[in-house]
C-alpha cells in the first residue's frame, strides 16, 4: 500500500499530535482530539482495527487509573475507604490525562504506520536529516530480522531433538523450573548458537557494502526517493490546513 | 577471508553494528521466558545488549542496543514507546560498555573478563549497577511523564527483573562465544 498522505507531511502532524497530548489542555479539549483520531481510524480502517493497540496498553491504562489517584490528592474529595484510599477531583483529572495522553499517543503512532510505508518513514526521517549510515543499519537489520527468527525457531528445534528434557511435562510442573533461572540456563546454548550464525555474516556483509562502494566518501545516489512535486505541495497545504485546526481549539478555549 | 584486515573499515563497523541491532531485536521479540508467578514473560533482550557492551565497547552497544529494542517495539506494535526505549537502552549498552572499557581494559587487547583472570569484580558490579540504574531511571523519568508516577512506579520492578535476567545471561553468552568463535575477538575496534 502507498503512502496516503506524504511521508514528511504525516511526521510533522503525528509530532504535532504527539506535542499535544503532551500539552495541559482543557480535558474537553483533550478529549476532543481522542475522539477525533479515533472516529479518523475507524472510518479508515474499521471498528475492529482498534481492537489491537487498545489491547496493548489496557493493563497501563488499569494501572493509571488505580494507581494515580493514590498520588494525588489535590481537590475535593469524591470518594474516600479509610485512611489511604481516597479519590479527589484532582487525582481522578489527572487519572483521565494520563489515559486520553497515552491512548492519543498511542492511536496517533498507530495511524501513522497504518498510513505509511515502511520505507517512506525512513526516507523521510533521512529528509529531515538521519545520517544515511544510521537509516542503512535501519534498513538491512529489518532484513536480517526475519532470518534470524527463523534459524532461532530451527536451532530451538534442534536443541529439543538433542535433550528432550527441555520442555518435558515433569519439568513444566516443577515450580522451581519455572522461575527463570534455570530456564535462562538453558538457553544459552541456543543463544550461542543464534549468535555465532550471525556474526559469521558481519565479514561477507561488510565486504558486500565495499563492493558497493561504501565509505568512500562520494555522495551518493538513491533509487527510492521521496518526490517534490505537485503532491508533496497539496499534501504540505493539507499538514498547514490540518495543523490550524489543532491549534485553534487552543487559540479559542 | 581474511577477518582481520578488513575489521578497522567503515563498512565494517557499519556491518557489525547492523548484525548486532538484529540480534537485539530478535532477542527482544521472540526469544522469551515465561515468569511462573506473574505469568507474564522477560524478554531477554538486555542480554544482547550486555553482550554488545561487553565484546564490542559503548558506541557499538549505545547504537546497536537503542535500535535494536527500538525496532522490536515498533515491530511489536508498541511504536510509542520507541524513542524512550531507544534512549534508556542505548544508554544502559553505552554506560556498561564505558565502564567496563574504562576499568577493565588496562591493555589494548586485554578482554574484560577473560576466563576470570582479570576479573575485576567491584568494576563489573559498578558497570551493571549503573546500567540497571539508566535503564530504569529513564523509563521511570519518561513514563512518570507519559502515564504518571504511579503506574510508572508499578513498571520498576519488572524492568529490574529484566535487567537482572540481562546480567545473568550476558556473562555466560559473552564467555560461551568468545570460547564458540574466537575470530570475534577481532572484531572490535
Amino acid at each position: 500500500m502507498k503512502s496516503v498522505i506524504d511521508a514528511r507531511v504525516e511526521l510533522v502532524l503525528l509530532f504535532e499530535m504527539i506535542l499535544l497530548f503532551f500539552m495541559r489542555l482543557n480535558l474537553a479539549i483533550l478529549g476532543g482530539y481522542f475522539g477525533l483520531l479515533l472516529i479518523t481510524i475507524v472510518i479508515l480502517y474499521g471498528f475492529p482495527s482498534i481492537k489491537t493497540p487498545f489491547l496493548g496498553i489496557l493493563p497501563i491504562l488499569i494501572l493509571i487509573l488505580l494507581l494515580t489517584p493514590i498520588f494525588n490528592r489535590s481537590g475535593r474529595m469524591i470518594f474516600g475507604l479509610g485512611r489511604f484510599l481516597r479519590v479527589t477531583s484532582g487525582g481522578l483529572s489527572d487519572a483521565i490525562r494520563y489515559v486520553l495522553r497515552l491512548s492519543g499517543i498511542t492511536f496517533s503512532v498507530f495511524l501513522f504506520y497504518k498510513t505509511t510505508e515502511a520505507n517512506d518513514v525512513l526516507l523521510a526521517f533521512q529528509w529531515f536529516g538521519l545520517p544515511f549510515r544510521i537509516s542503512l543499519t535501519i534498513t538491512i537489520s529489518l532484513q536480517y530480522i526475519p532470518g534470524l527468527i527463523r534459524a532461532y525457531g530451527e536451532i530451538m528445534d534442534a536443541h529439543r531433538l538433542r535433550v528432550p528434557s527441555m520442555e518435558s511435562s515433569k519439568r513444566r510442573n516443577n515450580i522451581l523450573d519455572r522461575f527463570s533461572g534455570k530456564r535462562l540456563k538453558g538457553m544459552i546454548p541456543v543463544l550461542v548458537a543464534l549468535v555465532v550464525y550471525a556474526v559469521k555474516r558481519i565479514p561477507t556483509l561488510a565486504m558486500a557494502l565495499e563492493m558497493r562502494g561504501f565509505g568512500r566518501g562520494e555522495r551518493r545516489t538513491s533509487l527510492l526517493k521521496l518526490e517534490t512535486g505537485k503532491k508533496f505541495l497539496l499534501d504540505s497545504l493539507l499538514g498547514v490546513i490540518l495543523s490550524a485546526f489543532l491549534i485553534i481549539p487552543i487559540v479559542v478555549f | 577471508m581474511e577477518e582481520r584486515g578488513i575489521e578497522t573499515s567503515l563498512a565494517f563497523k557499519v556491518s557489525t553494528i547492523t548484525i548486532l541491532t538484529a540480534i537485539t531485536a530478535v532477542f527482544t521479540l521472540a526469544v522469551r521466558i515465561p515468569v511462573a508467578p506473574t505469568r507474564g514473560y522477560i524478554n531477554l533482550g538486555d542480554v544482547a545488549i550486555y553482550f554488545s557492551a561487553l565484546t564490542f565497547g559503548p558506541l557499538t552497544a549505545l547504537i546497536a542496543g537503542g535500535l535494536g529494542t527500538a525496532l522490536a517495539d515498533i515491530i511489536g506494535g508498541y511504536a510509542q514507546y520507541a524513542p524512550i526505549t531507544f534512549i534508556a537502552h542505548g544508554f544502559q549498552g553505552f554506560v556498561i560498555g564505558l565502564i567496563v572499557r574504562g576499568l577493565l581494559i588496562r591493555k589494548k587487547d586485554e578482554i574484560a573478563i577473560d576466563k576470570g583472570k582479570r576479573l575485576d569484580f567491584i568494576g563489573l558490579v559498578l558497570a551493571f549497577m549503573s546500567g540497571t540504574i539508566v535503564m530504569a531511571g529513564v523509563y521511570l523519568l519518561a513514563e512518570a511523564f507519559m502515564v504518571g508516577l504511579g503506574a510508572a512506579l508499578a513498571e520498576l520492578p519488572g524492568n529490574i527483573i529484566q535487567n537482572v535476567a540481562g546480567i545473568a545471561g550476558g556473562i555466560p553468552l559473552t564467555l560461551a562465544i568468545r570460547k564458540a568463535y574466537p575470530p570475534i575477538l577481532n572484531f572490535r575496534w
